[in-house]
C-alpha cells in the first residue's frame, strides 16, 4: 500500500492541498490524527487507513447529493433552488434576551431550547468556551490552538436553560462536529444540533455508514442549518468567510439537507428566515409555536424569490469556481450534482 | 565480602573492569579523582566515591570531561596522583586542554586518563579509536586485557605519569570494562600526601611559571624528549608477552581484549603449534625492540585490534625503517581485509579468521542442531521488544508535543537532537522527531546555525533539545552564544532531574554530590532567564497545556534564543523514590472499538510505550501489566478514552 492510498493523504490531495477545504471540522473531530489549527486542517501522524471517515465525512470529497437528499428525504435531489423545503416563515424567538443575545431572530436558539425542554431531544452538541468547566468533552491533542485561553471547546447540553448562551455564541460552530464525535455511543440516541451548511452535509454523509464506535448520525433528530449569510466565526477573532476561500467553492447557502434552515430575516430586523424541510422539523418548529417560545409569520414571497436568487446564484458561481479550479466542465470536484442541474446552473454561469 | 578499599594483599577479589581500574588507583595512591558519566567507563567515579570518604579521597562528577581533566590536573600540579576516567567522546571534549598540558607537564602528582572506548557503539552516538590521541600528545599508552591488567596497569600509570611529566592514558574496552575477572590486590599506601602548588611567584626571581604552555617551540620538542623516557621502560615491561612456538606460521601482534578472543580462536582451532601470540600491553611509545624481536620469529603477521589500525600500523612504519634489515612478510589485518576496522571483535571472528588463512576448517563450537533448535524456541519465548524509552519515560510526552505542536505549526519545523536517553528520538521511540544529532550540546549549537539564516529565506521553527545533566556539560556557552547572536529557536531542556542513561549520577541541578552528600543546587531557570531569555517550564505529561505553551513560543514574532523547560522526573528514579505506581491502568474493553475505532492503533502503533500491547484475541489495546509503570500519560491520547486511569 501506498502512502496516497491512505485516506488521510487523499483527503489532503484532493481536499486541503487544492483549498477545497472549508474547515467544517468534521474530519478533525475525534481522529487523533488531524488536528484543527488556526483556520487549517493539519495532519500530526500517518494513519495507515484507507478507509477512513475523515475522507468519507469531508463534505468536500466526491458528494453525491442525489444519494443524500435520498437518505435524508427519501427522494432524489431537488432542482428547486432553495431544495426540499416543506414550509417557509419568518419567525422569531418571543423572548427578547434570546433575540438580542443572537442578534437576530434568535429562532435557532428558541426551537432548540424547546425541543430539548419537551424532551423530544435529550442533548444538544454545542460548543463552549475552555475553561467553563466543559472539559471532560476537551478532545486532547487535537485542534489546540495557539490561543491559551479561550479556546472554542465541545460540549453537550442537557440544561434548556444553558442552550441559548452557546447557541447564539459567536463561536458556535468551530468545534460542533468535534462535540458529536467526541459523544461516546450510547450517551443519546435523540440528538438536536445546530450546524453550518457544510458541516450539515458532513453530519449527513454518515447516515449510510454509521461508526460503530461513535454515536450514530442518525441519532440527530432536529438538525437545524444556519445559513453562512451572517457574520461567522471559526475560532474568536477569526471571521471565517473572509479568511477561507474554500467558501467559494460552496453551494449551499441555506443548507438544503438540515430539518431546519435558519437564514437572516431577509431586510426583517429581528426575525428569520426559516425553512422547514422535513417531518421531524416540521413537527419541532410546531411544538415550539404551541410553547410560546416562537412568533411565526409567513414568509412574503418577494422575500422568498430574494432567498431563491441568492442560493442559485451561490450555485452558479461554485460551479463556475470549481470549474475553473478543475479545468474541465465534467469535473466539479466534490460536488456530485445530477447531470441536469449542473447543465443549468452551467448555462446561468 | 571485603570491599574495594580492604588492605589485604595477595587476596582475591572477583572485580568488573572498572572496579579493577578503581583498585589500581588506590594503591596507586590516587588523592583526587573527577569524571562525567559516560558509558561504559561510569562506574570508575561511582565506586570511588563509595571509599572516598573513608580512603579521604576527593571524588566529584564534573559538569563534563574537560573540566573533569582540568581538575585532575590541577591536583596532579600540586602533587596529589589523579585519575580521570571518560568516554571516547571525552577524550574529544578535553584534547584542547590535553594539547596544552603536554607542553607543560602534569607535574609530580601523576596524572592518569582513562577511557572507555566503545567498539559497536554498544551504548554510544558514534565508533570511535581514542588510541591516536595518544601519538598526536606524546602520551604513554597501556592497554589492560584482563581485570587484574587492569588494577596492575592503572597503578603503574601514575608512575608513569611521573616519569614523563605527562599524562598516562589507559584505553579499556566495552568489553573489559563491564566484564568481572579475578584480581590479586596490592598493598595500599599509607603515606598521605601534602597539596602545594610549587611554581609560585618569586619576587627575586621573577620568571614564567613551567604550567603555562609557553613558548610551544621549546615545549613541544621537550614533550617528545620526555616520552623518550618511557621507552626502555616499555621495553621491559612483562605486560608485553609472548606465547606461542619458538617459530610460528603466523605470528598475531594484538592488544586488549582482543588477547583473549586469540586465545581462545588457538584453543578452540588446535593451533597452538602453528600460531603466536604476542600481546602488547604497552601499546605507545612502541616498544620497538621487542616487536622487532617477535617479527623476527616468522614471515607471516596478523594485527588483531579493535576498531582503526593503530598498531598495525605503528608496528607496519617501524617495519619499513628497518629496510632491507629485516627480512619481507606478509603483514594481514585491516588494511588486507582480514579484520573489520568498525565494531567489536570477537572469538568466533577471530576464528574464522584465523581459520582462513591456516586452511583449518571452523565450525562455532557447541552450536550444533540441537543448540540451534534450543535457540529457535527459546527466541519464541521472548516478547519482541524494539529499542524504547521506559514505559513511564517523560521524554515520550516531550516528544508527542514536539511533534504534534510541530505538525500544528506546519512550517515544517524540526527538533536538533542531543546526547543521552533521548537520543532515542532519532528512531522510533521519540517518533522519529530528532532530525539531526551528533554530540553533547550539538544540538543547540547547530540550532545557532539554523537560526541565523532568515535573510536565506529559513522560515523553519527550531527546537533545539538536551537533556538537563546535557544542559550544564555543552549547552550554556551555546545558548549565551544565541542570545546574544538573536538567533532564533527555542531550546527545549528534558529536565528528568538526573543522568540518566548512565545509571542516575548527580548534576549540578539535583542538589547532592558524587558521595551522596548534599550540594548546592544550580538553578537552570534562573539562569536561563539571567541570560535575557523567554523561559518557560511544562510538564511533558501535560500533552495539551504544553502543546499550547510551545505553539505559543513558535508563534512569538520577537524570535530570539526561548528557554522550554520540560520537567518530570525519570519515572526510574521516582519508581525508587516513591515505590508503587501513582496510577493502575486498564484499558475497558467496553470502550476500546480495536480496529472499528478509526484511531488506526494510535497507542500501539505509534505511541508505542512499551506497557501497552495488542490482545490479539480481543482485537483490542491491552495493558501489559508487568510492565506499565502507571504514569498515567497514555490515558490522554486514546480518542476513545478508553484507556482509563485509577488512583493506586
Amino acid at each position: 500500500m501506498e502512502t496516497q492510498d491512505y485516506a488521510s493523504f487523499r483527503l489532503r490531495a484532493d481536499v486541503i492541498d487544492r483549498g477545497l477545504c472549508p474547515l467544517c471540522g468534521g474530519c478533525a473531530a475525534g481522529c487523533p490524527y488531524l488536528g484543527q489549527q488556526r483556520g487549517r486542517i493539519v495532519q500530526l501522524d500517518c494513519c495507515t487507513l484507507v478507509e477512513g471517515s475523515c475522507y468519507r465525512n469531508c463534505p468536500r470529497t466526491l458528494t453525491d447529493l442525489d444519494a443524500l437528499s435520498r437518505a435524508v428525504f427519501g427522494e432524489p435531489f431537488s432542482a428547486d433552488d432553495i431544495g426540499i423545503v416543506k414550509n417557509a416563515y419568518v419567525a422569531q424567538a418571543t423572548d427578547p434576551e434570546t433575540r438580542s443575545a443572537a442578534g437576530g431572530g434568535g429562532a435557532t436558539a428558541a426551537l432548540l431550547r424547546a425541543a430539548l425542554a419537551a424532551g423530544a431531544i435529550d442533548a444538544v452538541a454545542g460548543t463552549g468556551v475552555d475553561g467553563e468547566g466543559h472539559e471532560g468533552l476537551l478532545l486532547r491533542n487535537l485542534a489546540v490552538s495557539s490561543k491559551v485561553a479561550g479556546m472554542p471547546a465541545p460540549l453537550l447540553l442537557t440544561d434548556p436553560a444553558t442552550v441559548v448562551s452557546h447557541v447564539t455564541a459567536p463561536h458556535r460552530f468551530a468545534r460542533v462536529l468535534a462535540a458529536f464525535n467526541g459523544l461516546p455511543k450510547e450517551s443519546t440516541s435523540r440528538l438536536g444540533m445546530v450546524c453550518l451548511p457544510c458541516q450539515t452535509a458532513s453530519l449527513r454523509k454518515r447516515l449510510p455508514n454509521p461508526a460503530e464506535s461513535r454515536v450514530d448520525a442518525r441519532n440527530v433528530r432536529l438538525l437545524v442549518a444556519e445559513s453562512c449569510a451572517t457574520k461567522r466565526w471559526l475560532e474568536p477573532g477569526e471571521v471565517r468567510q473572509s479568511a477561507n476561500k474554500a467558501c467559494s467553492y460552496c453551494w449551499d447557502l441555506t443548507g438544503e439537507l438540515a430539518d431546519i434552515s435558519v437564514g437572516s430575516g431577509r431586510g426583517q430586523q429581528d426575525w428569520n428566515t426559516v425553512l422547514v424541510r422535513t417531518a421531524a422539523g416540521q413537527e419541532a418548529f410546531e411544538a415550539a409555536r404551541k410553547a410560546g417560545a416562537i412568533e411565526v409569520k409567513p414568509l412574503p414571497p418577494e422575500s422568498l424569490a430574494q432567498e431563491k436568487k441568492a442560493s442559485h446564484d451561490k450555485k452558479v458561481r461554485a460551479v463556475r469556481n470549481l470549474t475553473a479550479l478543475t479545468g474541465s466542465k465534467t469535473d466539479l470536484a466534490y460536488l456530485g450534482l445530477p447531470g441536469r442541474i449542473v447543465d443549468a446552473l452551467q448555462g446561468d454561469s | 565480602m571485603e570491599g574495594i578499599d580492604v588492605n589485604a594483599p595477595g587476596t582475591t577479589q572477583l572485580l568488573m573492569g572498572n572496579e579493577a581500574i578503581v583498585r589500581g588507583a588506590l594503591e596507586g595512591g590516587v588523592g583526587f579523582s573527577a569524571q562525567y558519566p559516560g558509558t561504559p567507563s561510569s562506574e570508575v567515579l561511582s565506586v570511588m566515591a563509595s571509599v572516598a570518604r573513608n580512603l579521604r579521597i576527593h571524588t566529584e562528577w564534573s559538569v563534563n570531561e574537560l573540566v573533569a581533566a582540568e581538575a585532575a590536573a590541577g591536583a596532579s600540579f600540586a602533587g596529589i596522583p589523579a585519575l580521570s576516567a571518560m568516554k571516547q567522546n571525552g577524550v574529544n571534549v578535553i584534547s584542547d586542554f590535553l594539547v596544552n598540558v603536554i607542553m607543560t607537564g602534569t607535574g609530580t602528582g601523576g596524572l592518569v586518563l582513562v577511557t572507555g572506548d566503545d567498539p559497536s557503539a554498544i551504548s554510544s552516538s558514534n565508533e570511535e579509536d581514542s588510541r591516536w590521541i595518544c601519538k598526536w600528545m606524546d602520551m604513554p599508552l597501556l592497554e589492560p586485557s584482563t581485570a587484574q591488567d587492569a588494577k596492575d596497569m592503572v597503578k603503574w600509570a601514575f608512575e608513569i605519569s611521573r616519569l614523563v611529566d605527562n599524562p598516562c592514558f589507559v584505553r579499556e574496552t566495552t568489553r573489559l570494562a563491564h566484564t568481572r575477572g579475578k584480581v590479586m590486590l596490592g598493598e595500599l599506601p599509607t603515606e598521605r600526601k601534602t597539596a602545594y602548588f610549587p611554581d609560585v611567584w618569586d619576587m627575586c626571581k621573577p620568571a614564567k611559571s613551567r604550567f603555562t604552555s609557553g613558548p610551544f617551540g621549546i615545549l613541544h620538542h621537550q614533550a617528545h624528549e620526555r616520552l623518550k623516557r618511557v621507552v626502555p621502560v616499555f621495553e621491559a615491561s612483562a605486560f608485553n608477552t609472548y606465547e606461542g612456538p619458538e617459530k610460528p606460521e603466523l605470528l598475531i601482534i594484538t592488544s586488549g581484549v582482543c588477547y583473549l578472543y586469540c586465545q581462545e580462536a588457538i584453543a578452540m582451532l588446535g593451533l597452538g603449534n602453528r600460531a603466536g601470540i604476542f600481546r602488547l600491553g604497552t601499546t605507545w611509545p612502541l616498544p620497538e625492540q621487542a616487536v622487532r624481536k617477535q617479527l623476527e620469529r616468522t614471515s607471516n603477521v596478523l594485527f588483531v585490534e579493535e576498531i582503526d589500525p593503530f598498531i598495525e600500523g605503528s608496528v607496519m612504519e617501524f617495519a619499513a625503517s628497518l629496510g632491507a634489515s629485516l627480512p619481507p612478510k606478509t603483514y594481514l589485518g585491516k588494511r588486507s581485509g582480514h579484520i573489520p576496522s568498525w565494531g567489536a571483535l570477537s572469538t568466533d571472528l577471530v576464528a574464522q579468521t584465523l581459520g582462513s588463512i591456516l586452511n583449518v576448517p571452523y565450525k562455532v563450537a557447541g552450536r550444533d542442531a540441537a543448540y540451534s533448535e534450543g535457540l529457535k524456541e527459546a527466541t519464541k519465548m521472548v516478547p519482541p521488544r524494539a529499542i524504547n524509552l521506559c514505559p513511564g519515560c517523560p521524554h515520550r510526552g516531550s516528544y508527542w508535543i514536539f511533534k504534534n505542536a510541530l505538525s500544528i505549526d506546519g512550517r515544517h519545523g524540526l527538533v536538533a537532537g542531543d546526547i543521552g536517553c533521548y537520543s532515542l528520538g532519532f528512531i522510533g521511540a521519540g517518533f522519529f522527531q530528532e532530525r539531526t544529532m551528533h554530540c553533547m550540546g550539538g544540538g543547540i549549537g547547530v540550532a545557532n546555525g539554523l537560526g541565523n539564516l532568515k535573510e536565506f529565506g529559513f522560515n523553519q521553527p527550531v527546537l533545539a533539545i538536551a537533556g538537563d545533566s546535557t544542559f550544564f556539560h555543552a549547552c550554556i556557552p551555546a545558548l549565551v552564544n544565541g542570545v546574544y547572536n538573536k538567533a532564533n529557536f527555542i531550546f527545549a531542556i528534558l529536565d528528568n532531574s538526573a543522568t540518566a542513561m548512565t545509571g542516575f549520577q548527580p548534576h549540578p541541578g539535583v542538589g547532592r554530590a558524587a558521595t551522596g552528600d548534599p550540594a548546592p543546587r544550580v538553578d537552570m531557570e534562573a539562569l536561563c532567564r539571567a541570560l535575557g531569555a523567554r523561559v518557560e517550564v511544562c510538564d511533558p505529561f501535560d500533552l495539551e497545556g504544553s502543546t499550547r505553551v510551545l505553539l505559543d513560543m513558535m508563534a512569538d514574532e520577537s524570535g530570539g534564543a526561548r528557554v522550554l523547560i520540560m520537567r518530570r522526573t525519570c519515572e526510574l528514579v521516582r519508581a525508587r523514590r516513591d515505590k508503587g505506581r501513582p496510577y493502575t491502568m486498564r484499558v475497558n474493553p467496553s470502550v476500546c472499538a480495536g480496529d472499528s475505532c478509526g484511531c488506526n492503533r494510535l497507542c500501539i502503533r505509534v505511541f508505542g510505550c512499551p506497557g501497552l500491547i495488542w490482545d490479539k484475541e480481543a482485537g483490542k489495546a491491552k495493558i501489559d501489566e508487568a510492565i506499565c509503570t502507571g504514569c498515567g500519560l497514555c490515558a490522554d491520547i486514546c480518542p476513545q478514552r478508553a484507556i482509563e486511569r485509577k488512583a493506586a
